[in-house]
């Protein structure tokens, strides 16, 4: 009978204890509501002529909604000489607390791209807010106008244009952030492009650590997704006997071996890839007969591209394909007694695309 | 002389909650800034070790009738036996600090909540408090629940990071030296707070111990090499300059639909800590109850609670007391209890039965 009674009175000094520090947690820190946030959905940053910083930010404001469903989406601007200084500028002229957690994206603009990222990424790197999920791009021009684009009138939402690529072939901060940590890796990322009424996304910029120095167009682009062992590349046409093929590129699986030939690194790249054929010359029913002339044309084509692609990248000393990791991890010994960046320019490779053609569609065996 | 209150797995829960807890927290920092790769090496190293270094502690333990090493302590060397029990006490207090320390660096540098820490460690003390006065059965009861859903969560990202796993990043084991092994192993070992309490634990456990401790090793070791390879796979040189890698990589690891897995490490994690806290606050109290008398464990608990809020607090003030959480101190702690105290009582067992016999 008194142990029950000592019992409850513990659990009564225990209640009684715990209520203040539960008062503590939940009530005496103001929590900001919904409406109180400004939902950052994407951000662009460009560098002006003094060298500081213009952000553009596309953000859903509940405060003011469209309607009784959807957000207002807001685009508003914000300077400063650093990144977090400007985006603190930005709560400063909105009176609204910003949310980085929901953010889809970073856009940097051209001229800041090229003098180097570094320090516009450090700052989503470290706070604790930024997800290191959120989809790094290069605008051709200003990243502003990529924000503020519109279609029919409405802007373009920014998870609209992180969609333009496949998430397995784009560059997000953790990427970008392991590229740049050793000097035997580079990163790259896609380029966005407007146009009158819409936005183009199939460039990638090739980056010499944290600078951009090259750009390679569409076709290259789809080479360096095959050597990277992208699951989804695109539609590819070209010719053939004066007619135009069309592919559906998917499933590259590359394999790199580094080798050590004369004191100069040589790598073999091997790339096999499903190819889906979608349009053809002639009649379709004579795709099957001809099937290894495609491929055999598709082949060469690709292995081209990607002798391209590779070239263009080793010219400006850039290793987006990783060759260093693979020469260090086959051969530390001769690695470290090689300045890498310096040898870049040297190394040799080979290539070898192999295609599986899929003829669908037609019953035509 | 104590009751088999806890069965085999419930031993092997706690243990496992309590060595887990800690290695999710590794990273750079913990191996003075070296590459996390060859902690891989380190961790078969301190897998081998451990057998080694469980051997005393459970020779002392397993024959003793069910007392454990604080008994047997005070049987062999009488008064003197109370200070290795204030010893022990004051290492498990140690364990508490730390990872109530590592809980810290970890919130304020990764989670930010709105709320200020001193008021959810002390809302964290109060609770772990709570639960070692329960009892070691119902804390393992407990983290049975808890482990449960880290193996789950583990195999829910595991999963998910193979599939992103970049196989260049494994560099050559010894690329950047073998600094990284001494001071993986050094770690590890420092780490080890599990098997000074298997000096409390053991004789409370009802099943066949030397199984237990091996299936514990195995299950431990594997975990840590699997969340090493994945982490590195992932990250790549990145794990070496990441405060938390562990945590980093669960931030990107996405399984379908489902993406922001960290949300939930970050739950489980906690928990973990809780437990932690719970155990070696009630192992701490056992120590004390038994070298001063058989005091309520209540009331030591709840001073324990209150030097751990000290501590705790004035871990933020000084800077000079920042040095208890140097590796090397706590790996002179490890030692001394999990390896040193057990063997020296082991010998001084067996010469006094062969005293008794002549």
């Amino acid at each position: 009978m008194s142990e029950s009674r000592i019992n409850l009175r513990n659990i009564n000094l225990l209640l009684i204890f715990l209520f203040p520090i539960f008062f503590l947690i939940f009530g005496i820190k103001k929590q900001n509501e919904i409406h109180e946030k400004l939902m950052i959905q994407g951000i662009g940053i460009d560098l002006d002529e003094n060298e500081n910083y213009k952000i553009t930010v596309q953000a859903y404001d509940f405060k003011n909604p469209e309607d009784k469903n959807n957000p207002r989406i807001r685009i508003l601007e914000c300077y400063g000489r650093s990144v977090s200084e400007s985006l603190e500028n930005l709560k400063k002229s909105t009176g609204l607390y910003p949310m980085y957690s929901q953010n889809r994206i970073i856009i940097f603009g051209s001229t800041l791209a090229k003098k180097g990222i570094k320090k516009a990424i450090d700052f989503f790197s470290r706070y604790y807010e930024n997800r290191p999920s959120v989809k790094l791009r290069v605008a051709k021009e200003k990243a502003e106008d990529i924000i503020k684009s519109k279609i029919d009138g409405k802007i373009i939402k920014s998870s609209e244009v992180r969609d333009l690529v496949d998430e397995k072939s784009d560059t997000n901060i953790l990427d970008f952030e392991k590229s740049i940590c050793t000097p035997y890796s580079d990163p790259s990322m896609f380029i966005l492009e407007k146009n009158e009424n819409e936005i183009i996304c199939e460039n990638l910029a090739i980056f010499n650590n944290d600078s951009m120095v090259e750009t390679l167009d569409k076709y290259e682009t789809m080479a360096s997704m095959i050597i990277k062992s992208a699951p989804k590349i695109g539609i590819y046409s070209f010719k053939m006997k004066d007619n135009l093929v069309s592919c559906n590129l998917e499933n590259a699986k590359t394999k790199i071996k580094a080798d050590i030939v004369d004191n100069i690194p040589i790598f073999y790249v091997e790339s096999k890839l499903k190819a889906i054929l979608l349009e053809s010359y002639e009649n379709f029913g004579d795709v099957k007969s001809i099937e290894s002339e495609i491929k055999n044309e598709l082949d060469k084509n690709l292995k081209n591209l990607c002798e391209k692609s590779i070239s263009k990248s080793l010219s400006n000393k850039c290793d987006i394909f990783k060759f260093g990791k693979i020469l260090r991890n086959k051969n530390p010994k001769y690695f470290k007694s090689i300045e890498w960046k310096n040898i870049l320019g040297k190394i040799k490779f080979e290539i070898n695309v192999s295609s599986e053609i899929s003829v669908v569609g037609t019953d035509n065996q | 002389m104590n009751k088999k209150i806890i069965s085999l797995p419930q031993f092997i829960v706690l243990l496992m909650v309590n060595r887990l807890v800690i290695s999710m927290t590794f990273g750079p920092s913990s191996i003075n800034g070296n590459d996390i790769w060859d902690c891989i090496i380190s961790s078969a190293v301190v897998f081998l070790l451990t057998f080694f270094m469980v051997i005393p502690v459970t020779i002392l333990c397993k024959n003793s009738d069910g007392s454990d090493i604080l008994d047997i302590n005070e049987y062999t060397l009488g008064k003197f036996g109370k200070i290795i029990s204030i010893i022990y006490s004051f290492y498990f207090i140690l364990v508490c600090t730390y990872t109530l320390f590592s809980f810290k660096i970890f919130v304020e540098n990764v989670i930010n909540p709105p709320i200020s820490f001193p008021v959810l460690s002390t809302t964290m003390i109060i609770f772990a408090c709570y639960a070692s006065s329960k009892g070691i059965e119902s804390i393992s009861r407990c983290s049975s629940i808890i482990l449960f859903f880290i193996v789950f969560l583990l195999a829910l990202i595991g999963f998910s990071l193979f599939r992103v796993t970049d196989f260049t990043n494994f560099k050559p084991f010894f690329y950047d030296g073998y600094e990284s092994l001494t001071d993986g192993i050094i770690f590890m070992i420092s780490r080890m707070s599990c098997i000074p309490a298997m000096g409390l634990l053991i004789p409370m456990t009802n099943g066949n111990i030397k199984k237990g401790i091996i299936f514990w090793n195995i299950l431990v070791f594997s975990l840590m090499s699997v969340s090493i390879f994945l982490v590195v796979g992932v990250l790549g040189d990145l794990s070496s300059v990441k405060l938390f890698p562990i945590y980093t990589a669960t931030s990107v690891s996405k399984i379908s639909k489902f993406e922001n897995l960290d949300s939930l490490y970050l739950g489980l994690w906690t928990s973990g800590i809780f437990i932690k806290l719970s155990m070696f606050l009630n192992l701490s109290s056992e120590c004390l109850r038994k070298s001063f008398g058989n005091k309520s464990n209540k009331i030591i608990i709840f001073l324990l609670g209150i030097i751990l809020f000290l501590t705790n607090t004035f871990s933020k003030i000084s800077n000079s007391f920042k040095g208890i959480f140097n590796v090397k101190f706590i790996f002179f702690f490890t030692i001394l209890t999990a390896f040193v105290i057990p063997f020296i009582l082991l010998l001084l067992k067996k010469r006094s039965k062969k005293i008794v016999r002549i």
